[in-house]
């Protein structure tokens, strides 16, 4: 027995450990007894069946809701064995740590969700409005999965022109979280991505639990771009839904809320030009009727004068012909009474004439001189005054005779009267 | 229907056609539009409308699969 070697105790926990690194990541199954957290920083679990119990140690922000396990809750341990070098403890060295069977994923579910619903992560007022036409796409979802041609059917049915930038995650099995946020990590570094859309075809809650898982709903929540979650059947809500922007019931149900339909939107167009054409029609039938009452006021307002004028123009006229018919009819008589006067004027200038004529010729005949000629005389007193009787004589004044060629002065010297 | 579409409306996003297509139209359904500017906005309609019309009869997707290799590629732009 000389050659047998003897392990200081720190080499023989190193040697133990090399044996043990060679087992691959293995999953335990079991029931948590007992559940400790040292610093914050270290987790300290106690799992356990109906016969044997198992040391889990862990970090505690590697595993995803760590806070949600708890005494009673059965799990599958994911991780490696190992001694802890310094105490030689043996422990399970857990990389995650999911809880395991419906109960347990429920009860682990509705802690979680109470948990990240406190902290305000399925809050309405922060979810954010899509787009109206994402163009830029990023599908996060399995390949080949139904849920992928669900997807692309109904959002080809819908709307065209639009670019899908795929990226196959793995959406259930140990790999499903982390290639899920990476691909949100990919999605967010690209600056041209008009929304995210994460989905999955129905299973049960087990199948579904990289979508309630803790990391994923973060990763939802802290996307710079949109997300719509379709994940499971209509029944199914998951975590990822209620933190995503907009939930949709399927996949298919993601497509129809992120494309309006082609329909919709070439009614609304339609609409919209309908609704601008009328208007405009309207606003210019009633533009015509102003123009139009316009022109109809200017009308009456020049024509008022122009018929005040017409009026007037049509009262002198009248006034006209009915003076130029006093005129004539004046001139007619004065014609006529010119002719009259005329006439009369000669009537009585001829007949003044013979009248003068006659007169003249009376006159003539009258003329004393004619009788002075014919041997009259007469007698007048030494003042001229006609001596018509010799009562007015006294004997011894003198008288005159005027002759039919002179005149001769006399003294009276006798008287007589004739006896008739 | 306008004969061109204007050079600058086809620079639009859909989103922001539509949202002006829907405003301008919500102007005219108010009546608050005097006629001389809705000319100019009914044209304007018009090209909105048409260039929407255009864009909704495109029907291809295109769809491109992120190849692994860029996945873990942390991309200024998308090289995809």
């Amino acid at each position: 027995m000389a050659d047998e070697h003897i392990f200081q105790v720190s080499e023989f926990n190193e040697f133990i450990n090399t044996y043990l690194r060679q087992v691959n990541e293995i999953v335990v199954e079991g029931e948590i007894t007992e559940v400790n957290i040292s610093q914050s920083k270290w987790l300290f679990i106690t799992l356990k069946d109906a016969q044997s119990s198992l040391n889990v140690f862990a970090v505690a922000y590697q595993i995803s809701a760590w806070r949600d396990l708890e005494p009673g809750m059965k799990v599958h341990v994911y991780g490696t064995p190992g001694l802890h070098q310094k105490s030689g403890k043996f422990s399970f060295n857990a990389n995650r740590i999911v809880p395991a069977g419906e109960g347990a994923l429920r009860l682990a579910f509705e802690k979680l969700k109470l948990r990240l619903e406190s902290e305000g992560l399925f809050d309405i007022s922060r979810k954010r409005a899509l787009p109206l036409f994402p163009l830029r796409l990023g599908l996060i979802t399995a390949a080949d999965g139904e849920a992928y041609s669900d997807f692309i059917k109904v959002l080809r049915a819908r709307m065209g022109g639009i670019k899908i930038f795929f990226y196959p995650v793995s959406v259930q099995g140990r790999d499903s979280v982390s290639s899920i946020i990476k691909a949100f990590r990919y999605f967010n570094k690209l600056n041209n991505i008009d929304l995210l859309v994460l989905t999955r075809g129905g299973g049960s809650l087990e199948d579904l639990q990289s979508f309630n898982d803790e990391q994923v709903v973060r990763a939802i929540f802290s996307s710079r771009i949109p997300v719509v979650s379709g994940v499971g059947h209509e029944r199914d809500v998951s975590l990822a839904d209620l933190a995503a922007d907009v939930r949709a019931s399927t996949p298919s149900n993601a497509a129809e809320l992120i494309s309006r339909s082609r329909m919709d939107v070439l009614n609304q167009v339609n609409y919209a030009v309908s609704t601008m054409d009328k208007t405009l029609h309207s606003l210019t039938a009633a533009a015509n009727y102003r123009i139009f009452r316009h022109i109809d006021s200017l009308k009456r307002y020049v024509s008022a004068p122009i018929t005040a004028n017409q009026n007037l123009l049509a009262r002198f006229r009248r006034q006209l012909d009915r003076a130029s018919l006093e005129h004539v009819r004046l001139t007619n008589n004065l014609s006529f009474t010119s002719k009259l006067l005329i006439k009369n004027t000669f009537t009585w200038f001829r007949n003044h004439d013979q009248n003068l004529l006659h007169l003249t010729h009376l006159l003539t005949i009258l003329d004393y001189h004619q009788v002075l000629r014919r041997g009259y005389t007469i007698t007048s007193d030494a003042q001229g005054k006609i001596i018509r009787s010799v009562s007015s004589l006294t004997l011894g004044s003198p008288i005159i005779t005027t002759l039919a060629d002179g005149k001769i002065t006399s003294t009276l010297q006798s008287l007589s009267h004739d006896q008739n | 229907m306008t004969k061109t579409n204007d050079p600058e409306i086809t620079k639009l996003n859909l989103t922001d056609a539509f949202k002006e297509l829907e405003q301008l139209t919500a102007e005219f359904e108010s009546g608050q539009v005097d006629l001389e500017a809705s000319v100019v906005k009914f044209k304007r309609g018009l090209q909105l409308a048409k260039y929407l019309k255009g864009e909704l009869d495109k029907i291809e997707i295109e769809i491109e699969q992120i190849k692994d290799e860029f996945k873990d590629l942390e991309p200024d732009s998308p090289q995809v």
